[in-house]
This record gives structure tokens, C-alpha cells and sequence, in this order.
């Protein structure tokens, strides 16, 4: 039975127990009858009068409802934005975005190493794109998301991977240092979800990369610590907020990965990480592209939601030291 | 001929610092203190209180509380809920109570407070009840059930959101004359077209807001014992249509309204062009101009010409909500059909300040429940 839409609308401020953002519509058969259904959010953006479609029983535990599948392809944007996208773990990610047939932008404070991961992406075929951002200035955040949007037009994933460390004991913790991490690790992923929002599809995800220091702490890394704990509060508050508009939030929270940052302290002081690594259930490096896979198979999964998930080779079941 | 000899109401506030028996309380003794000749309570021997839902105000058996305020044991009352129109059903009832020899004076008393629910989704849930259960069920908020309607009207009569936008802009203009209303901040178009969409057509400016208020008034079937100048219920209806719009053959029109008002007209012996002013149920933009065709106003697919043209504005020839209406003057559910009853019984006297509409003497309201489902339609003469 072919049924045609009358009338439709989207739900944008869903009524509890519903939360979720949805379409509704009124449809009509060629006898004359009529029903009113339920339509999938990934619909709305391709919702026209008179549009044909097939209309399913669904049963869930608030009832059992009519809903309307129209005859035509869901509006699915396949584009994810990576801030920090030039370094060792942010560019892993874009990559393997990129493989499974995203497109690519690469959001980094520097532009230069940002073009060069977004050109080795094209070079394989992908479609990728390098802007400059300062994830803690909210004019660069705004000119890079619209920027983003206009060449790659909706997103669907925001990983929040942008950040520094500045090391030091408390007494040695300046403001500038202790500032400068919040800002960049913290406040930059606010800033970018923020603005992120704006250009976000139904069906959104937005991932914060914490750490394992943000979970355990760390001796000389309180402000890293702090950043990447309230991580974790931002991830829970943001879960529970964006959830109506169709949007998931999670985190992961790494243990020591093989990229700059470690491969930097590996130089300065090779016994540090030994030493580390040496206490783990599972004695090494985590690999960059490790984590990158962890995200996307959490972002593809439509069920994770408000949580943090470490990835840190039993380092939570046997806490590091400095 | 039943008239009513008194009025009251509370204004109707976003979050009102008063419970919501307080503001029962408030209505129902200030009713009683408005009667110029002055009412024994003992004269009073039927209160009707109109309220939607006790999860807004908390309190379910209104009646005999009424009843400890008002100071009358010995009277009957009882609780009527008919969605968004109780408050006119209400009046509906003491008007054919009155004329049967039932009762002799009717209180009819209609509250809400709706600040109680914790958040706008959760009132929005609670208002979704007076909806059909396939559009409960399916998560249609009134918002989106009057977003359905107003999608299939534009299209069929090719009217635009900024005419919608025009029933928001002239009820607020409205609304600063009036001291009872919840907003007083005048808007223009540019304003509601910017303002965020809640169920496309319908944006936020587009929507009557959640209220807390009281309102009252006394019906009576001697109206000259309690008042030199009654004003007369002449004609009254009520209709139904099916509860959700899917099911109705014209989705762009409100047959119950249509009927109640035909009702009215045809007891009254009045016509639309007797009329000086209307209040009417303004929840959404769109219900206002669709009214306008089916209290006969204007022709089907004509509403919107009336606000272009500047009809049902104040200065107009036939002024729709002068009082703010649903959309400015705010509308806690159970008190709105009661205030628009009090706001025609001021307007006919000539009390009505500010937003007096010149030379009223005849006056109609329409107050309904659901998306149109109910319709109560009274018109009265001073």
C-alpha cells in the first residue's frame, strides 16, 4: 500500500518521554484514509507534500505507533571535523574516517602540517580539507566551522582532540600554564561544540578526547588533569543536553600513545616511559590508530552515549606513577 | 435572560508567587466583592470550576474547596475539564443551568497554574494528553498537532508565515493596554520570523505561552437584582469535531467552531456584522486567522486579508483580542474561557480602560479545547 504525505512537521522540542528530535506527518492512501506516523529525524531535511513512502507498525515501550518511511534516501552527512587534526592522534583519526568514506576536515592551529595530512588523504583518494583554528579564540572557531560547512556543508562527528601540555609541580604551576591547558584542552572543546552545533545533522556525535591522566591524575599535570577531567563533565552535561536534538556525546580517555607529546618525553627521558610502560598489564605504547578505531566504531554505534571510555592497556587496574 | 452580574480575574503571570488554590481562592472571593449590589454567598447555589489538570495547580476536587471560599456549604459545585475549553464549557453550563431553573446564580471559576510542571517538555507532555492517543502516542505536542494544520492551510490558500507572524504582532500591540496581561512588549514581524522554529510553520513567537492565572465570573438569572448594567449571554453553542486532525475531512478548518458559532448566531438572532468585538482562542497564529472563517468573519482562505487589511486590529472595524488574547494576554488553561467572558463583561460596560474598543454593546468569545475538537461560542449584549 503506497501512502502519500498530507501534511509534516518536525518536532524540534519533543515532549517528555520522547526527548529525541523527530518528524511527524500526517499520510493518506489512494482509499482516503489517513493516518498520523512517526518519521525518522534523518528525514526532515527531504520532507516534500505528497511524498510517497510505506508506513510501518513500530512498537516501543511508550506504545505502539505508526511510521512513515518516505521514498527517498535519508539525509546522512558523512563529514567529521578534527581540531588538533595535524598531530599524531588527530590526523590517525581523520585517516581513519577517511577510509570508511568520510570526509575530512582537518582543524589545526597550524595550517601548514594541517594541509599536509589533508593532501596525503587526498592523495589516496579521500576528500579532505585543512583550516586554520585556534580552538581558544571564539572569532576563529566561528570563521573555521563556517568555513568547514561551506566547502563539506553538514557535519556529523566533532572530535575535540585539540591539545597541549605544559607540565609543572604546583609551585611552579604558573596562571599562564595553568591557563593556557584549560584553555586549549577545555575550554576549546566547549567552544567548538558550541559553534559545531550550529552546523550539526540530526544523528549528530560529538567525541571529547580525555586522557587517563583526567581520570587517575598525574604528578606535575594538575592543569592537563583538570582539563581532561572536566572533560568528562562536559561529556555527561553535553550528553544529556544534546540527546533531544539527536545528538550523542562520549569521550575516550587514553592511556600514553605513541605520538608527539610521548615521543618527545621518550627523547628527554627514555626511563620515565620504561618505567611506565613497565608497570602496565600490557607492556607498551598505545598506537595512535588504535584509538582512532575505538572512536569511530563508538561513533558509528548508536546506543554510546554520556560515557568515557578508557582505552589505556590496564593502566586504570594498575595506576601509573609519575 | 441569564446574564452575568460580575467579574474577576487575577493577572496572568509567567510564575505566579501564588499556589494554585490560592488563586482559586483569590477568584472566588473577588467575584463575590465585584457584585455592585452586592451577593449574599448563600444566593450562589452552584460553583463550576474549569481546570485541565491537577498535575499543573496539584489539586483535583476543586469544587467544595471553592465552595469553603466562597462561604456557601449549602451550594453544589464541581470540577469541569474539557481540555482548553473548560473554561467555556463551564459558562456554556451555568448559561443552560440558569435557563432550565437549576440553578439561580452560577460561579464559574477557571484556574491554572502551570508554572508547577518542572519544565516546559514536561508541561508540554501534560498538555499532549488532550490530544487524540494516536497523536499521543505518535509525540505530537499542541505546537506540532497546529504545525500539521497550519502546514496544509498555507498550502491550500497560499498564505505565509509573516502572515501568521501579523495575529502574534497585533495581540502583543494589544496586550500593552491591558494590566491583566502576562507580556507586555510589543514585537514586530522581523521579530517572530526570527524567532526559533518549534514544530515547522509554527515558531516560538507563534505560540501562547505557559501561564498561571484565575479568572471568574457570576452568572445569574436575575441580573438586575445584582447590577444595573447585566451583560446579557444571548446565544451560546458547543460543537465537537474529531479529537485529532488526521481524522478531520478539512484539516485546514475547525468545523466545531464553525458549528458552535452557527449555534450562537441562531440563538442570538445576531449575525458576524452585529458583532463590535471578539475574543478568541489565539493558542497558535494559525487558529486565529482560521476562526476568522469559521466564526463567518471572512470567506474561507480570507483570514489573513483581515489582518493585512487591519480589520481585527484595534482601530479596526471589528477588533480581535483587544485583550492580548491567548497569545499576549497568556493562557493558563482553566481561566482562559472564564476570562474572555470577563473581559466581554467589561468591554460591553465600558470598563475596559485602555484597551476599550469604542461603542461595544455586542460581543462574541470562542474558547476551545485540543486542536479545535471542542468549541464553545458565546456572544453577549450589554
Amino acid at each position: 500500500m503506497v501512502w502519500r504525505l498530507v501534511s509534516y512537521t518536525t518536532v524540534l522540542i519533543p515532549p517528555e518521554p520522547y526527548k529525541a528530535m523527530y518528524a511527524a506527518g500526517i499520510v493518506e492512501n489512494d482509499k482516503g484514509e489517513r493516518r498520523v506516523a512517526r518519521i525518522p529525524a534523518e528525514y526532515v531535511d527531504v520532507l516534500g507534500m505528497g511524498m510517497r513512502g510505506e508506513l510501518r507498525r513500530e512498537e516501543s515501550v511508550f506504545g505502539e505507533i505508526w511510521v512513515f518511511i518516505p521514498e527517498a534516501e535519508p539525509q546522512q552527512p558523512r563529514v567529521v571535523v578534527v581540531t588538533g587534526g595535524a598531530g599524531g592522534i588527530g590526523s590517525e583519526i581523520a585517516r581513519v574516517f577517511a577510509e570508511h568514506g568520510f570526509k575530512v576536515a582537518l582543524a589545526d592551529i597550524n595550517l601548514e602540517a594541517a594541509e599536509r595530512v589533508a593532501g596525503e588523504i587526498r592523495s589516496r583518494g579521500g576528500i579532505a580539507v585543512a583550516v586554520e583554528m585556534d580552538v581558544t579564540s571564539p572569532e576563529s572557531v566561528s570563521e573555521g566551522f563556517s568555513k568547514i560547512y561551506s566547502s563539506l556543508g553538514r557535519i556529523k562527528v566533532l572530535v575535540n582532540n585539540a591539545g597541549v601540555t605544559i607540565d609543572s609541580t604546583l609551585e611552579k604551576m604558573t596562571p599562564e600554564k595553568w591557563r593556557k591547558v584549560i584553555d586549549v584542552n577545555l575550554t576549546g572543546a566547549y567552544l567548538c561544540s558550541r559553534e559545531a552545533l550550529k552546523y550539526m545533522a540530526y544523528g549528530g556525535v560529538i567525541v571529547n578526547i580525555s586522557s587517563l591522566i583526567g581520570l587517575s591524575g598525574n604528578i606535575g599535570q594538575s592543569n592537563y588533569a583538570a582539563a581532561k577531567s572536566g572533560l568528562a563533565g562536559l561529556t555527561y552535561s553535553l550528553a544529556k543536553e544534546l540527546a533531544r536534538r539527536g545528538i550523542r556525546v562520549f569521550a575516550v580517555a587514553p592511556g600514553l600513545v605513541e605520538s608527539g607529546p610521548t615521543l618527545k618525553l621518550w627523547k628527554h627521558n627514555r626511563s620515565l616511559i620504561a618505567d611506565y610502560v613497565a608497570r602496565l598489564p600490557i607492556p607498551r605504547l598505545i598506537k595512535p590508530r588504535e584509538v582512532a578505531e575505538l572512536i569511530y566504531f563508538l561513533a558509528s554505534n548508536e546506543a554510546i552515549n554520556g560515557v568515557v571510555i578508557p582505552i589505556d592497556l590496564g593502566a586504570r587496574i594498575e595506576p601509573p606513577r609519575a | 435572560m441569564p446574564a452575568i452580574v460580575s467579574a474577576f480575574s487575577t493577572p496572568y503571570e509567567s510564575r505566579s508567587s501564588l499556589e494554585a488554590w490560592e488563586l482559586l481562592e483569590k477568584a472566588v472571593r473577588g467575584v463575590v466583592e465585584n457584585v455592585e449590589k452586592g451577593i449574599d454567598p448563600s444566593e450562589i447555589d452552584l460553583v463550576i470550576v474549569a481546570n485541565f489538570s491537577d498535575r499543573f495547580g496539584g489539586i483535583l476536587h476543586s469544587g467544595p474547596l471553592a465552595l469553603r471560599y466562597l462561604g456557601n456549604p449549602d451550594a453544589r459545585a464541581f470540577r469541569v475539564e474539557n481540555a482548553c475549553s473548560a473554561g467555556g464549557t463551564g459558562i456554556f453550563l451555568a448559561w443552560n443551568m440558569v435557563r432550565a431553573g437549576l440553578a439561580r446564580n452560577v460561579l464559574v471559576v477557571g484556574f491554572e497554574k502551570m508554572s508547577k510542571a518542572p519544565t516546559s517538555t514536561v508541561a508540554n507532555q501534560v498538555l499532549m494528553a488532550a490530544g487524540s492517543p494516536e497523536e499521543i502516542l505518535v509525540g505530537l505536542p499542541f505546537f506540532a498537532s497546529y504545525a500539521l494544520m497550519a502546514k496544509v492551510y498555507m498550502d491550500k490558500y497560499g498564505v505565509g508565515e509573516e502572515d501568521l507572524a501579523l495575529v502574534a504582532v497585533k495581540n502583543h500591540e494589544n496586550a500593552l493596554r491591558n494590566p491583566l496581561a502576562q507580556f507586555k512588549r510589543r514585537i514586530s514581524v522581523e521579530d517572530v520570523l526570527r524567532s526559533p522554529y518549534v514544530a515547522p510553520p509554527l515558531k516560538l513567537y507563534d505560540c501562547s505561552p505557559l501561564s498561571d492565572g484565575a479568572a471568574s465570573v457570576i452568572v445569574s438569572g436575575e441580573p438586575k437584582r445584582y447590577t444595573d448594567t447585566p451583560v446579557y449571554i444571548v446565544g451560546a453553542g458547543m460543537a465537537h469535531d474529531k479529537p485529532g486532525v488526521f481524522e478531520r475531512d478539512d484539516m485546514a478548518a475547525m468545523i466545531a467552531a464553525y458549528k458552535a458559532s452557527q449555534q450562537a448566531y441562531k440563538s442570538s438572532g445576531l449575525t458576524p456584522k452585529d458583532l463590535d468585538l471578539a475574543e478568541v482562542h489565539d493558542a497558535f497564529t494559525i487558529s486565529e486567522i482560521i476562526l476568522y472563517e469559521m466564526l463567518g468573519f471572512a470567506e474561507r482562505g480570507g483570514g489573513a486579508r483581515l489582518l493585512r487589511d487591519h480589520v481585527t486590529w484595534f482601530d479596526g472595524e471589528l477588533p480581535v483580542n483587544a485583550s492580548g488574547g491567548l497569545k499576549a494576554k497568556g493562557h493558563p488553561i482553566g481561566a482562559t474561557g472564564v476570562g474572555m467572558a470577563a473581559e466581554l463583561f467589561w468591554q460591553l460596560r465600558g470598563e475596559a480602560g485602555e484597551r476599550q474598543v469604542r461603542d461595544a454593546e455586542i460581543g462574541l468569545m470562542e474558547n476551545h479545547g485540543g486542536t479545535g475538537a471542542t468549541s464553545v461560542v458565546i456572544v453577549m449584549r450589554r
